[in-house]
């Protein structure tokens, strides 16, 4: 693993920017002859899926913080999701790669997503608990002084795991398309090609989307328990 | 290139994907369509109240019409029991008068009955008187025997009987 501050990856960044239009351009669509009577098509998806989000994130999340959050999470959702798939087309590649790849298949796309989700729990902290409460919980508990080095693991372990969950399996379904495609050419190679890599790209597809919700819905918790945490 | 590189550039940008997406969702996609939800939320509890009320509405007159249907049928009872007792009062009273009527014309007629019997029973006495006169007078003129006398008494009588 190597870091750089002054490297550049383009692949990512452009499927990023196409998964950033497709949701822009669905949620358009959905807004584009939006109707307060029977929703149908476009607008009935979104909005089904902004009342899962505002079902979901209301159980959790204090009062005042849901709705602000609940958009946030389902624009987050529609985003992963977008960007999970979109390494799984069979798209011509840029600069000689064959493949497009998935900005999450990255790993700095997720982690840079984890880390402002690692502070955006930090903040709801502050914000519900007060410093001092907030500071109390990072120092204090469960044991004065010493609590903070359990605290820290704790913490870091939110957007660590997050960032590691989602980059790890969206590379592997990548990966695993990518061998079955590099197979030789044969009837055999074919006969694999088309069986497990149809049966690959199916399970990879509901990897793509169970691992968007599960990021975005760790968010969510994450944030309210550190919002509703009275210790 | 490495997909496990971490590249400072690459986080930034996935992270301004997604501010710059939630911006423009917010703006353009959550804002018309969340007024378009609450616009429906509004509208069914809307068309519930209403509902609630028209039901109201029609339960009172239902029985507004139940009352006046028993106010009809208890009028329609006393009507007719009124012209009922009516009907008989009215009947009783044509009997009464009827009766009335019968003996009166009763009376009268046992009056001209017993006028006519008394003028009747007047005549014979005065005609009886003037036979009697009569034959007195025939008795007087001649002298009978006892059994000439019967004969001529019979002889008036018979003639009284005539005469009546």
């Amino acid at each position: 693993m190597v870091f750089s501050l002054t490297q550049f990856e383009w692949p990512p960044f452009y499927t990023g920017l196409l998964a950033m239009l497709v949701v822009l351009a669905f949620g358009l669509a959905a807004v584009r002859n939006v109707t307060s009577a029977v929703p149908s098509g476009a607008q009935n998806l979104l909005e089904s899926a902004l009342e899962t989000f505002q079902e979901l994130v209301e159980q959790m999340a204090p009062k005042e913080l849901a709705p602000n959050l609940t958009l946030l999470a389902l624009t987050l959702f529609l985003l992963l999701v977008v960007a999970n798939i979109v390494g799984l087309l069979p798209l011509p590649g840029i600069g000689g790669t064959r493949w497009i790849h998935s900005p999450t298949a990255f790993l700095s796309m997720p982690a840079g997503l984890a880390i402002v989700i690692f502070l955006l729990i930090q903040w709801s902290g502050i914000k519900y608990k007060g410093l001092g409460g907030f500071l109390v919980g990072w120092f204090w508990r469960p044991i004065p002084v010493f609590g903070f080095i359990v605290n820290a693991l704790e913490q870091l372990v939110m957007p660590v795991s997050l960032a590691f969950r989602l980059f790890g399996n969206i590379l592997a379904g990548e990966l695993v398309l990518r061998m079955t495609t590099n197979l030789p050419h044969d009837w055999a190679g074919w006969i694999v090609v088309v069986v497990v890599g149809t049966a690959w790209l199916i399970f990879s597809l509901v990897i793509s989307l169970i691992q968007a919700l599960i990021f975005t819905i760790l968010m969510v918790a994450y944030m309210s328990i550190q919002a509703s945490n009275e210790h | 290139m490495s997909s496990t590189s971490l590249t400072l550039g690459n986080m930034i940008a996935g992270v301004l994907q997604w501010v710059i997406l939630l911006i423009l969702m917010r703006l353009y996609v959550y804002k018309p369509l969340l007024a378009a939800m609450q616009k429906r939320r509004e509208n069914i509890g809307k068309q519930i109240h209403d509902a609630d009320a028209l039901r109201e509405e029609a339960e009172k007159f239902a029985s507004e019409r139940e009352s006046l249907l028993k106010q009809a049928r208890e009028d329609a009872k006393t009507l007719i029991a009124q012209a009922r007792r009516e009907g008989e009062e009215e009947a009783k009273k044509i009997v009464e008068a009827a009766q009335r009527e019968a003996s009166y014309r009763q009376r009268t007629a046992l009056e001209e009955i017993q006028r006519e019997r008394d003028n009747a029973l007047q005549t014979i006495r005065s005609e009886v008187a003037g036979l009697v006169m009569h034959a007195t007078g025939k008795l007087l003129e001649r002298n009978l025997d006892a059994k000439d006398q019967e004969r001529y008494l019979d002889e008036v009588l018979q003639d009284a009987g005539q005469l009546q």
